[in-house]
């Protein structure tokens, strides 16, 4: 029977040529040792030169481990955001999951809760280099199941020759737009968030969660979804899905001034060059931009060998300590260590000024709230839903008081 | 290239996990047992399906339940999986093949299924491995100013299969739905279907070339180099494709037809770009004959406007018999032949008068060319069977022969010269 014998040649074929591999591309007897780290590309910008940036990035961290790890063989592995979580729980079914993952540090809750990461070990090298919002962040039941890196901080990106002054408050920038600067909000929950610390609706959103005040009218919840009603009347002012189509609409000069994330501040600094300037979002008259960082973390993959395991916390190690997170701070304008025992050298650029203003000033300024914000968006579906509803509002499908009656619902449901 | 083989190379580092290796082995052990069960198997005549199913069923069923209690064994049971699913249809594929070996399912059993297994097996290997997507962007190499990422290179390969083992099939039914449409006949139809099987390969690479990135005007270019590098260097096969189009379009010779090469019947079965196929109806031999052949010399054809071949029988019979019977005979024979056709109708005429015979030729004519010999050899015997029972006779010369001597001896030649004496004087007695 040929075919037969073929399936076994092709067997045995493929064992040799594995063979071959394995011997030619180790020591004589020593295997090499091997980390996989896996992390996401966003699906619309799935493309060579997003891959070689992302890399390129991972680099400088792999520089600083092998520093102690010479001999190590570090692979990088590239998923599409929608798909990577997906794809990581198939391969951990066959043992063949990554060693690490580089995520948002709220993903990696969910990745914990499908076995598919392990948690670090509560001693004090780990938990004591992280604040407590960055700790709350990562943790979950009580284990640090992702060890922050970076933090992204959001921040206003705008055109320097059409904007000669960027707004300080959102009123400002109200004006702005009626002074015909083209300006570009998301309507993403995460990334339009900041205009409700910026029209003081925090505490209320945030009290919604604790049940405090239940008597009492959410006139800020109120005032902060009005403000977006009569943001989406302006002419000059456009509302889009994500912050991502916005960095492209203010790259093509299509837009003036955006809110935008430091990541995308570097990309769109390349095509822009000195055009861009980078500020603080627009603060309320009394309060802060409620600005929403990106924590980049590192998870531990569940399927590791003692050997890997153990390279992933040394590569972890390398790269959260007060030395390589300043290494990294240095090489990296657009990033913020995680660690808090480095500091921020904050007169050495603007840029670097407006990050630092963004996490210190405005996110940590909201530290009792952040716990129960990150309650009310943390499910999945609460987050799709407020999606719906701010969404809706902005193209004048819901009415301010429907939009205020389904996040008021949401919080009701949830404590339910 | 450096990046996909590091990438691929790396692989290997799995293996310093424990529950990866050990399905690894687990694996080779089933494979090896396997070898070992068939050929017992074999040597005791067990049934086809028999020696299929063991070997990756018994790796499931192990797998399975070492699963169960829980020990990993991921790896064993989507190899076992797809072990399943080859030999599957590979025993579908055989069954079929013993029912009739140019049975159409399974030669599309072992064109399509079979190969679209090893490369689903192989995209899920590589993707647990790694990323699909992220392979996917890996450069291999530059060509005509593009980027050759594995992705777009591994899908224009597939796309390129595809093409080729799919352009049959639509194209006889493209060419199908224009016959019963345009109502043409089946050696337009065999024409048609090659000339939109050659266009959508044609499209088809284009497509391919398009989807890898190639640069379309580079492409430009380089087709222009190469039709003067073809003027010059491989002329014959460019003269040869350009005569296969030619001809397909012309109709001048289209599949099915008769040609006559080297006094030879043959017909045409397949039209092709570079060589056109027949087979000699004398030995079953399959002829390949450049497309030039047709353009640069005679070509007898026997069916170029109709379908059928006239050819003729000639016979002898003897002079006391009145012709008009023989031919009225002749003419009745050749018409209650079932291969030959009533219209034209067949037609005896006297043709010479021969030494011994007045001669006769029947002319007649075949529906298929390639039966002409076999009928003229069945039409020879009805007439001599009807000649024997009309009573008449076929002459033929006969010969006396006389044996000599030479030189002749002494009495045999007296004798002989006492022969021709008195044979001349009996010839000057009769002319007394």
């Amino acid at each position: 029977m040929p075919t037969k014998s073929l399936f076994a040649n092709a067997i045995t074929l493929i064992s040799i040529t594995l063979s071959a591999l394995l011997s030619g591309c180790t020591s004589v007897n020593k295997p090499a040792n091997t980390l996989y780290i896996a992390y996401a590309l966003p699906e619309n910008d799935f493309n060579q030169s997003t891959k070689e940036r992302i890399e390129n990035r991972i680099k400088i961290f792999t520089q600083l481990f092998q520093q102690t790890n010479p001999d190590i063989r570090v692979v990088t592995v590239a998923y599409k955001a929608n798909r990577m979580k997906h794809q990581i729980t198939e391969d951990s079914r066959l043992n063949l999951g990554p060693d690490l993952i580089i995520e948002l540090a709220t993903s990696l809750g969910s990745y914990y809760q499908d076995s598919l990461v392990s948690s670090f070990s509560n001693s004090p090298p780990w938990t004591q280099q992280y604040d407590d919002v960055i700790k709350g962040l990562s943790t979950f039941n009580e284990k640090l199941i992702a060890a922050p890196y970076a933090i992204i901080p959001q921040v206003a990106c705008y055109n320097n020759k059409v904007v000669k002054q960027p707004p300080k408050t959102i009123q400002e920038l109200v004006e702005l737009g009626a002074s015909g600067v083209r300006i570009g909000l998301a309507a993403n929950p995460a990334e339009v968030i900041w205009t409700a610390g910026s029209t003081g609706a925090i505490p209320e959103i945030s009290s919604l969660v604790t049940k405090q005040n239940q008597n009492k009218q959410p006139l800020k919840i109120k005032e902060w979804l009005t403000w977006l009603r009569q943001a989406a009347y302006y002419q000059n002012i456009s509302f889009y899905s994500n912050q991502s189509q916005l960095s492209d609409e203010l790259t093509s000069n299509n837009l003036d001034w955006i809110s935008c994330n430091s990541f995308q501040a570097s990309v769109m600094k390349e095509k822009m060059g000195e055009q861009l300037s980078i500020t603080i979002l627009p603060n309320g008259v009394q309060t802060k931009a409620f600005t929403w960082p990106y924590i980049t973390a590192f998870g531990l993959g569940a399927n590791s060998s003692p050997t890997q395991r153990a390279l992933a916390l040394s590569y972890v190690k390398s790269n959260t300590n007060a030395v390589g997170q300043r290494q990294l701070m240095l090489r990296n304008e657009d990033l913020l260590p995680a660690n808090k025992n480095v500091d921020i050298p904050n007169e050495s650029s603007k840029t670097l000024k407006a990050l630092n203003e963004s996490w210190n000033e405005q996110s940590l300024s909201y530290l009792e709230e952040w716990p129960m914000i990150i309650q009310y968006l943390s499910t999945s579906q609460n987050y799709l839903d407020v999606k719906k509803a701010l969404a809706e509002l902005t193209s004048g499908v819901l009415s301010v008081e429907e939009a205020e009656q389904i996040l008021i619902n949401l919080a009701k449901e949830d404590n339910e | 290239m450096n990046n996909l083989l590091f990438e691929i190379s790396s692989w290997t580092g799995y293996f310093d996990r424990a529950a990866v290796t050990w399905q690894l082995v687990l694996i080779a052990c089933a494979l090896i047992a396997d070898i070992y069960i068939w050929k017992k198997l074999k040597a005791k005549n067990a049934s086809l399906l028999t020696y299929q199913a063991v070997g990756p069923l018994a790796l499931l069923g192990i797998s399975i339940l070492l699963g169960m209690a829980s020990i990993p064994t991921g790896i064993a049971i989507r190899f076992a999986g797809i072990w399943v699913l080859w030999n599957l249809l590979l025993w579908i594929e055989l069954r079929l093949i013993q029912r009739n070996p140019k049975d159409r399912k399974a030669r599309w059993l072992r064109r399509l299924a079979r190969p679209s297994i090893i490369i689903w097996a192989l995209l899920y290997c590589i993707d647990r491995l790694n990323s699909l997507s992220s392979i996917a962007l890996i450069n291999v190499g530059t060509l005509l100013e593009a980027q050759l990422l594995v992705g777009g290179l591994f899908s224009s390969l597939i796309g390129l299969y595809l093409i080729l083992i799919a352009s049959g099939p639509i194209a006889f039914m493209l060419s199908w739905l224009l016959k019963t449409g345009l109502k043409t006949s089946d050696q337009s139809r065999n024409a048609l279907e090659i000339v939109i099987r050659y266009l959508i390969i044609g499209f088809g690479l284009l497509a391919v070339a398009f989807q890898a990135g190639l640069n379309t005007a580079a492409l430009l270019t380089i087709s222009a180099g190469l039709s003067v590098g073809i003027g010059f260097g491989v002329k014959d096969i460019f003269f040869n494709f350009i005569s296969g189009i030619w001809l397909l379009f012309e109709g001048s010779i289209q599949p099915g037809e008769v040609l006559m090469i080297k006094g030879e019947p043959c017909r045409v079965n397949k039209l092709g770009l570079r060589a056109t196929q027949l087979s000699r109806d004398r030995d079953d031999a399959e002829l390949r004959i450049p497309n030039q052949t047709f353009f640069t010399q005679d070509a007898e054809s026997y069916t170029a406007g109709e379908n059928f071949r006239r050819n003729e029988v000639v016979v002898g019979a003897a002079y006391h018999h009145e012709p008009k019977q023989v031919i009225a005979l002749l003419e009745q024979v050749a018409s209650q032949h079932p291969k030959v056709l009533r219209n034209p109708s067949p037609k005896a005429f006297a043709i010479d008068f021969a030494d011994s015979s007045i001669n006769y030729k029947v002319k007649y004519s075949v529906g298929n060319p390639l039966q002409a010999l076999s009928v003229s050899s069945d039409l020879r015997q009805d007439i001599w069977t009807a000649f024997q029972n009309n009573g008449i006779g076929i002459p033929f010369p006969q010969r006396q022969v006389y044996p000599m001597e030479w030189p002749p001896s002494q009495q045999s030649s007296q004798g002989s010269q006492l022969h021709r004496e008195n044979h001349a004087s009996t010839d000057g007695q009769d002319q007394a």
